[in-house]
């Protein structure tokens, strides 16, 4: 039998016993119900915890609750300032009805290897917050919907350098709207008198987590940004994923198009 | 559990399971069956509500989340037996098919409005994304969009 019960505050995760599933907006959860998946499932309510919607900006961190929705992070001044890829990212989820209900702890602590916030996050290297400790995005994924969260345990912010960077995300699916991406990627670039000084390059949706393109990022350290080094650095990271063929799409498909985006994202570091 | 929330401006309570849907229980609870489950995924956007302005799939609502909110569905959008300009737009411009997305249009439509009166081609394509009509394809929807957009504009030069 299936159970429902919720939770007003955090210390209360402590004394519950049975192993929870965590519901904030629903937009996955209750997918799952109307698939009638979960049934002996005990699903804890927890968007009515308190303070957990914000987003917030201290000297050197940029802060998201796990409560804040989809809507409120692609509009956000913070945001879009110090972390326009999540911007982008969040804008480019589901719908506007989804948007108004899904939140960035949902789409992080559901794992899923095409969930859209997550290239970004890798992108501006952040760090999961959870009631019990910290840990770095690229700790934090273990495979396909699965991560290190443990029993009862939430994510409860987002934090994100704060830095003076540019940042972009772009994805491709059969459509715009309510689409799951075939591909996805987000890059993150800090670029001094010209020259790259810091770079991220994540792709979603072709690996069972996301996955970082190193060869790539290492090409490009201490470059200046022009057509020819754009071409090899596409060359580089779409060599270095692993996408699959599925009923999604095909690897080839993805390989491809994986470039192709990536040379569009920094041709507009370009401008 | 009882749950009480205001729904087209009324005060209900309803007995219901927490984790029940909204759809559910504004269809068989309140009875108000313009609210359409399509897809049950939150993709075809056919059951949409309004939730305190914000346009949701009552699909994907649990009922436990309702408590306090302020409801709008289709049956609350025309004001004493006026339609509403929206509504009057669609009708005039055959917008309507089978009619089954129609209800979750016209809100989406009603969310957009209510904030932006003079929206692009771009921003009702953007506030109509989550909505799928499988009849006739999107431009008329879109014209009496505009068409409901620019009367209610009139509407309000009268007024001044």
């Amino acid at each position: 039998m299936r159970k429902f019960i919720k939770i007003k505050s955090i210390p209360e995760l402590a004394r519950i016993k049975e192993k929870c599933v965590f519901l904030a907006g629903g937009t996955d959860i209750y997918v799952a119900l109307n698939d009638n998946m979960l049934s002996d499932a005990v699903i804890c309510d927890i968007s009515f915890l308190k303070g957990l919607d914000k987003i917030g900006m201290k000297a050197k961190t940029i802060s998201a609750g796990a409560l804040t929705n989809f809507d409120s992070i692609a509009k956000s001044s913070v945001i879009k300032k110090y972390a326009n890829c999540l911007a982008e990212a969040a804008a480019s989820v589901g719908s506007p009805q989804i948007r108004n209900r899904a939140t960035i702890g949902g789409n992080v602590a559901n794992g899923s290897p095409s969930g859209d916030a997550i290239p970004a996050l890798y992108a501006l290297r952040a760090v999961i917050k959870t009631n019990l400790r910290s840990v770095p995005v690229d700790k934090f994924f273990t495979g396909p919907k699965r991560t290190v969260l443990k029993k009862n345990e939430i994510v409860t912010e987002i934090l994100l350098p704060r830095e003076n960077n540019i940042s972009f995300f772009e994805k491709i699916g059969p459509r715009k709207a309510l689409a799951i991406s075939k591909v996805s990627v987000a890059v993150s670039l800090v670029i001094s008198g010209g020259v790259i000084r810091e770079v991220s390059i994540a792709f979603g949706a072709v690996g069972p987590t996301v996955i970082r393109a190193a060869g790539a990022e290492k090409f490009l350290k201490g470059k200046k940004l022009c057509d020819s080094v754009i071409s090899r650095a596409s060359e580089i990271a779409s060599g270095e994923i692993s996408p699959i063929d599925d009923f999604r799409s095909t690897a080839k498909y993805r390989r491809d198009t994986a470039g192709v985006i990536i040379s569009r994202i920094l041709k507009k570091a370009l401008l | 559990m009882r749950i009480s929330f205001k729904i087209n401006g009324k005060k209900v309570a309803v007995e219901a399971a927490p984790e029940a849907r909204l759809l559910d229980v504004i269809r068989e609870d309140l009875g108000l069956t313009g609210t359409k489950e399509g897809c049950s995924k939150g993709e075809c956007g056919a059951c949409s509500v309004i939730v305190d302005g914000k346009l949701v799939d009552s699909c994907l609502f649990p009922m436990l989340q309702a408590e306090g909110c302020a409801i709008t569905t289709i049956e609350g959008v025309s004001e004493g037996g006026k339609l509403h300009p929206i509504q009057k737009a669609f009708i005039e411009e055959g917008a309507v098919q089978c009619g089954f997305c129609t209800p979750g249009m016209v809100l989406a439509a009603k969310v957009l409005l209510d904030k932006n009166k003079k929206p692009s081609e771009e921003e009702i394509k953007e506030a109509l994304s989550g909505n799928l009509c499988r009849c006739t394809g999107y431009t008329k929807i879109k014209t009496a969009v505009k068409k409901a957009a620019k009367s209610a504009g009139r509407g309000q030069n009268k007024k001044r």
